[in-house]
């Protein structure tokens, strides 16, 4: 990993971005939550960080909060867990987090979690091993902050 | 529908065919349809099948995923192919051994599927391809030193250097059952 690059953004390195995972244990028997076969600690695997033709999606914490909701208020359903991962870690990895606010196409349009929505970007580029250890990185970076089924 | 499974090499084990379906109703116009999902299935009773709970485990989740509908994530994940559930299996059999930590067995959007281990820190995934013939592998160690990063041909590709990393981490698991 090359020496870590400062991108300017809207959020301070504390700040936390947030990603719902998917986890339907109870009904599909199969999620994005893996554990540690020792330590039993639980994380989204690299799997739940897909990326897509924007980038990752994610939620800016601060702008949630400001809005008067939480992490469990991304999470489409029950089912859905939630991580969090500090803006820090984007930086070090040199993924700028883009806004993108109220974004088309949500089934629920009006919901205020979408003034919070954001890309992380900065995926071109790069060979599948980078891509796929970058995926990575941001799961074992990250907290469940929303986990139905600890 | 009826598939065959590619004995994994060096395994000397009957690993059996698989056969089997999931009958998945459909409603149009008010018909109900039956669609015969297929299913993965090894002979457990096979006294020769080495690692039979972590085997039965293993193919439990794989059958789960093959049974997942389009969109099961919510969005736009695709149905899981049986040569990615095939090439799976087939790999959880040659990487594994009596002391192997069990994997996890996970969905990928586009159709595949990712077969990762973590061991106290320490991180093996394998993603396999939609199409079955391709997979990648990265390990990751509790140093965050990538110990494996590579694309291989899931049938001819070298899996010793995943299987050695697998037995060197499942030890840890091995040494905390005492």
């Amino acid at each position: 990993m090359t020496e870590a690059v400062p991108i300017p953004q809207p959020f301070a390195a504390h700040d936390r971005m947030l990603r719902r995972v998917f986890d339907a244990s109870n009904t599909l028997g199969t999620t994005y939550i893996i554990e540690d076969a020792v330590t039993h600690q639980r994380r989204p695997s690299s799997a739940a960080f897909t990326v897509d033709a924007d980038g990752i999606s994610l939620y800016a914490e601060p702008i949630l909060i400001g809005a008067g909701l939480s992490a469990r208020d991304i999470a489409d359903n029950p089912l859905n867990a939630v991580a969090a991962v500090p803006v820090a870690v984007f930086t070090r990895l040199e993924l700028p987090i883009a806004k993108d606010p109220h974004p088309s196409g949500t089934p629920d349009p009006n919901h205020p979690r979408h003034a919070a929505h954001c890309f992380a970007q900065g995926w071109t580029g790069h060979t599948r091993g980078a891509l796929k250890r970058l995926r990575r990185d941001l799961a074992e970076a990250s907290d469940l902050v929303v986990d139905p089924f600890a | 529908m009826t598939a065959v499974l590619d004995q994994p090499s060096g395994l000397t084990q009957s690993v059996g065919a698989f056969t089997g379906s999931s009958d998945v109703p459909i409603h149009t116009s008010g018909q109900k349809l039956q669609i015969r999902r297929p299913q993965l299935a090894i002979d457990l009773s096979d006294q020769t099948l080495p690692r039979p709970r972590l085997v039965s485990a293993a193919l439990n989740q794989l059958n789960r995923l093959l049974e997942l509908d389009e969109g099961w994530d919510g969005q736009a994940g695709r149905a899981i192919s049986l040569p990615a559930a095939q090439t799976a299996l087939w790999l959880i059999l040659s990487l594994t051994d009596e002391d192997s930590a069990p994997p996890h067995v996970l969905p990928t959007v586009d159709g595949g599927v990712q077969v990762e281990w973590l061991v106290a820190g320490n991180g093996l995934e394998i993603e396999v391809d939609p199409s079955g013939g391709g997979a990648y592998v990265l390990a990751v160690d509790d140093s965050d030193r990538t110990r494996i990063d590579e694309e291989i041909d899931a049938h001819t590709g070298t899996l010793w250097p995943a299987r050695r990393y697998l037995a060197d981490i499942s030890k840890r698991l091995a040494a905390r059952r005492g």
